[in-house]
């Protein structure tokens, strides 16, 4: 939230500063139909009109320095609502990616760094991951039903794609097999990748539009090393 | 001097005015002009060429004195340099420009160099426009609107024009403190985005005033809270505009006391009454257009003056057998106390040697009928009078059975006697014993008629009228009223409950609330039991 003791001198601001962006903030009518309906209002005094406000007078530092703009779960409701059709979740996001690498908060950027270096976040390395999930597998084919189960890994000419969330080869890997039992029931022709498998991309996040096209080059890539034709992206 | 004779009498010396000469002009009226002005405008109004006659004749510099006689025959006293003359003419257009007002004051400001008003910077705006220098050291441009009083949006489209002219010709930063920002006119909310993709910056104070400082110099810098991000701003203005209030000129005011026209409450010469709408006033062939109406745009100024224009042919064309019917007064029962000259809200009652109505300006409406203390008046039309003077039917049921209560409604015919009818289409519940009497207006209803019709038993009397601001002689709801509570203290006195008379204000449409009052009436009537007045009659 702002210093709002300090007395600002409205001609030293820069009005112009966002002006370039296509986010139509300039329009706003300062209503509060975005304020009223975001479920976020009120945490740290945050609201969305506020920060559009900021936006259009130019409140550049008070902006990067402000907690608001990461209290937004980007939901859209707001930018539904608005009478002016401000993409109000947009401007948030570009916000986001003004700020320092450094000073984003909480894991998200070490995560998406730990992605782009090692393919994962976690930098969990391949062997220990592969013997991750032969081991599911392995727990799989002892139930009724699924005896002689195995996970295909980097199949080549499988039907699916699918990449997984860092979370289910670390504390969660029980919901890897609701999926991989779905795909057995159904007889699919399926496929997980040995490397690059990530799903989760943080720089939707961070704001780091860099990040995900890397992270979804990745994906592509894959899907044209193993000739998949249909990706199943989870996230 | 001879009197001019015309058709048209224009009063007006702006836009409007203007417009309305040039409509006339392709009609080839016999055109009277009376403008304050120089003349420079109006003098170079088209003439058609197609009549050798002259058709219309501007009279620079020149004011209205006063004006007897009614509409085909008004005689207008007009003076230049104090030499008046009488102009003859059948229909007066009154056009005349409004007064602007800069509010220095409401905001504790001086007008300085700094410190100008929105007409003064139209003003260097229009004259010194290819002129950057005008505004050297000027970086900051203020604009203080409507954070007082509310603005309009007349006065919001200068200020964007101006914005506009300020922001992107001349390269200043511009700032619009405001309140209500009044965008309901055409185009002004384009024009706002316009402004806001030219970089103006707004700044809105709906719970909180700015703190509006003039410095030594003459200029001024503004402290504030942001009442959206709550931060504390300042801002020092290069130059300040400072907005203006629109009200009637003085002769405008002048004007509207000398045809006896109703005025609104911020002194226009048209009451706020949807009949006067578009430009029409209380006086048949008295047409008020534009600025002399309201607070109007240029687009909207052209179209009242098209509409006064047409108004005045469809004036003419009105065939005597379809206007209402007309009062008129027996001069051996009239003693010329001018009751119904001081009350016509038509101004229809002309005063010479004889008291006379004149038919063509009265509307029918029977309020001298009501009020003249000799009964000296009455209706061309026997059977509108008569009418209002029947009172109930008597509605008694077979000897045993309950009692139905009487009742008597006096409907205006202009919205009670249309509700009446629509209920009755409707097939709505109503009360045995009613009785509708139609009247022209509420203000018609005599004492005597209420009076009669209690006499007559019915044992309670409804009025109903049309609604305030909706009556189109918009004084009779208030004198209906006066009767009403003029016999409630004469029902007091000799004990009668007073809400046996009733008074109630509707429109045409509200066919469910007349059904709803009537039988609300006859059952607190049940309640009440039948009038004493009856017992005593039989």
């Amino acid at each position: 939230m702002p210093d709002s003791s300090e007395v600002i001198d409205l001609t030293r601001l820069d009005h112009e500063k966002f002006k370039n962006w296509p986010y139509a903030q300039d329009y706003c009518i300062t209503c509060g139909m975005c304020a009223s309906s975001c479920p976020a209002s009120g945490i740290d005094g945050f609201d969305p009109r506020k920060l559009i406000r900021m936006i259009s007078l130019g409140l550049e530092d008070a902006i990067l320095e402000s907690r608001w703009p990461w209290i937004c779960t980007m939901c859209g409701k707001c930018e539904n609502v608005c009478p002016m059709d401000i993409d109000i979740a947009d401007a948030v996001r570009n916000i986001r990616a003004l700020r320092e690498r450094e000073k984003v908060p909480g894991i998200l950027h070490k995560g998406l760094t730990a992605a782009l270096e090692t393919g994962n976040n976690l930098r969990l390395p391949k062997e220990d991951y592969v013997f991750i999930l032969e081991d599911v597998a392995e727990e799989i084919a002892e139930e009724p039903g699924f005896e002689g189960f195995q996970v295909p890994i980097d199949k080549n000419g499988a039907n699916i794609l699918t990449t997984i969330h860092n979370k289910l080869v670390n504390t969660h890997t029980e919901d890897l097999k609701h999926w991989w039992k779905i795909f057995h029931a159904a007889g699919e022709e399926w496929t997980v990748a040995s490397e690059n498998w990530e799903g989760t991309s943080w720089g939707y996040f961070t704001g780091d539009d860099e990040a995900v096209k890397i992270m979804t080059g990745r994906i592509y890539e894959q899907m044209q090393q193993l000739e998949v034709k249909n990706l199943l992206w989870p996230e | 001097m001879a009197p001019l004779t015309g058709k048209t009498l224009l009063i007006g010396s702006g836009a409007c005015a203007r417009r309305i000469a040039e409509d006339i002009a392709t009609q080839a009226t016999n055109l009277i002009i009376a403008s304050t002005g120089e003349g420079s405008g109006l003098s170079t109004t088209p003439v058609p060429t197609d009549t050798a006659e002259e058709w219309a004749r501007v009279y620079t510099q020149t004011k209205v004195c006063s004006c007897q006689g009614t509409v085909g025959d008004f005689k207008v006293v007009l003076e230049r340099n104090g030499e008046k003359r009488t102009a003859a003419v059948d229909q007066v257009i009154i056009a005349e420009d409004e007064r602007r007002i800069p509010v220095f004051s409401s905001y504790g400001l001086t007008r300085t160099a700094k410190v100008i008003a929105l007409s003064q910077l139209e003003k260097l705006l229009h004259e010194n426009f290819e002129d950057d220098s005008l505004f050297s050291g000027v970086k900051t441009v203020v604009f203080l609107v409507g954070i007082d009083a509310e603005s309009n949006p007349v006065i919001l489209e200068e200020i964007m024009q101006s914005c506009l002219k300020l922001q992107a010709e001349h390269r200043r930063k511009i700032y619009i403190l405001t309140k209500n920002l009044k965008v309901a006119a055409n185009g002004l909310e384009k024009l706002y985005r316009d402004t806001k993709d030219a970089g103006v910056i707004y700044i809105k104070f709906t719970h909180t005033r700015p703190d509006i400082i003039q410095v030594a110099d003459g200029s001024v810098c503004i402290e504030f809270t942001d009442e959206i991000t709550g931060n504390l701003l300042k801002l020092p203005a290069d130059l300040t505009i400072v907005d203006e209030k629109i009200v009637p000129s003085d002769y405008a005011a002048d004007l509207a006391h000398i045809f006896e026209l109703e005025q609104d409450l911020n002194g226009f010469s048209q009451g706020d009454n949807v009949h006067r709408l578009t430009v029409l006033t209380n006086r048949k062939g008295i047409l008020v257009a534009g600025p002399a109406r309201s607070v109007q745009s240029l687009p909207d100024q052209f179209a009242d003056a098209d509409n006064a224009v047409l108004s005045l042919r469809t004036g003419e064309k009105q065939p005597a057998d379809q206007i209402a019917d007309k009062a008129q007064i027996e001069n051996g029962k009239c003693v010329r106390c001018l009751t119904c000259y001081r009350l016509c809200p038509y101004k229809a009652i002309q005063v010479n040697t004889r008291v006379s109505i004149a038919p063509a300006a009265c509307e029918g409406c029977g309020i001298c009928l009501a009020e003249c203390p000799r009964g000296a008046i009455s209706f061309a039309d026997q059977k509108q009078a008569a009418g209002s003077g029947v009172p109930a039917a008597e509605v008694l049921g077979p000897a045993g059975e309950s009692f139905i209560p009487s009742i008597t409604a006096y409907c205006c015919s202009r919205s009670a006697a249309g509700a009446a009818q629509l209920a009755a289409c409707m097939g709505k519940k109503l009360p045995h014993g009613f009785q509708i009497v139609e009247v022209p207006c509420g203000g018609s209803v005599f004492l005597s008629h209420i009076l009669k019709a209690f006499n007559s038993n019915a044992d309670g009397v409804m009025i109903l009228t049309c609604h305030e601001g909706n009556c189109h002689s918009e004084v009779g709801p208030r004198y209906a009223q006066q009767r009403v509570e003029q016999i409630w203290e004469h029902f007091r006195s000799i004990g009668l409950e007073g809400g046996r008379l009733v008074k109630k204000t509707l429109a045409s449409n509200m066919a469910v609330e007349f059904a709803g009052a009537l039988v609300e009436f006859e059952r607190q009537l049940m309640e009440m039991g039948p009038i004493r007045l009856k017992s005593g009659k039989k």
